[in-house]
């Protein structure tokens, strides 16, 4: 075993053990919130808002105990190791294979959000302020949000993993999606103010559509030239 | 991304050193993608990355890129 491959090796012990004891730990506050929780409401007889909160409480500790029991399974003990996997080279066609995939996913949700929000943005139009419409509103232009932090690589993963998921190929792939997204939100906003200065509610409709396409064009985008470049000839 | 004036003669070169597209990659860390691109003409790569192939393949940046008349 070579001295990349040690390191390799290393790298994939180390982590594993942390998802063990991170998954062991969560396991046993996400027990500790169930029994709390279940048990306060089963020996007090707990009924309203004590109710609610017990369980709320256990409910919790049951998710977290779900997650925890897949953290720990995950970094198991005993497991063998890939070396030829654990690598540089196969850990950044991983790394960058996985972000290709949620920007083809992440546009996908956020056709979902955006036929939620439309109904939301005619409430809000119509006169119903209500916090809930808001939210919905605010989801895919959240999302649109996301999807050019993806690509920009600002999110918590690229600047975790920067040398294996920046490169020369990945620079030129973001300017020109990038680029792409400016066209289409210039274009948009464009129609926006057209659609406003006719009715001005269509104007405000036209908004979230118009956030949701460029977030969605550049991740598309993205998502494209990437698989271009694996063509071979 | 590429340029008609610029050739290469990075694929005969790796070829000719053993190496596939993913094992040059590796010796150059960037991606197969990267590799690809440039062996297909589809992407011009900077000086850096040149001189980091070149190196990889133990040649000279002129042995692999030149200028088409």
């Amino acid at each position: 075993m070579n001295k990349d491959e040690k390191a390799a090796v290393m790298r994939v012990q180390s982590s594993r053990r942390r998802y063990w004891w991170g998954g062991v730990a969560m396991l046993v506050i996400g027990a500790a919130a169930l029994a709390g929780g279940a048990g306060f409401a089963l020996m007090h007889g707990a009924e309203g808002d004590q109710a609610t909160t017990a369980g709320v409480a256990a409910g919790f500790g049951f998710g977290l105990m779900l997650m925890g029991a897949m953290m720990a399974w995950c970094g198991r003990p005993g497991q063998p190791i890939d070396v030829a996997e654990s690598r540089d080279g196969a850990r950044r066609e991983k790394l960058q294979r996985g972000r290709t995939q949620q920007l083809v996913l992440y546009p996908l949700v956020l056709l979902l959000f955006m036929a939620q929000a439309h109904l939301a943005m005619q409430r809000v139009l119509g006169g119903d302020h209500n916090l809930g419409a808001y939210v919905q509103i605010l989801l895919p232009v959240l999302y649109g949000w996301l999807i050019p932090v993806l690509v920009m690589g600002w999110d918590w993963n690229a600047q975790k993993n920067r040398r294996l998921m920046e490169d020369e190929l990945t620079q030129v792939l973001r300017a020109r999606s990038m680029i792409l997204a400016f066209v289409v939100l210039m274009g948009g906003v464009t129609v926006a103010l057209g659609l406003g200065l006719w009715r001005a509610d269509y104007g405000v409709l036209a908004l979230p559509y118009v956030l949701a396409l460029g977030g969605a064009s550049a991740g598309l985008r993205f998502a494209w030239l990437d698989r271009e470049a694996g063509r071979d000839g | 991304m590429g340029d008609p004036r610029l050739g290469s003669r990075l694929k005969e070169a790796r070829t000719a050193a053993g190496l596939t597209q993913q094992g040059l990659a590796d010796k150059a860390s960037v991606s197969r993608k990267t590799i690809n691109t440039v062996e297909n003409g589809v992407f011009v790569p900077s000086t850096l990355l040149a001189l980091e192939l070149a190196r990889a393949l133990d040649t000279t940046v002129e042995a692999l890129f030149f200028l088409r008349d």
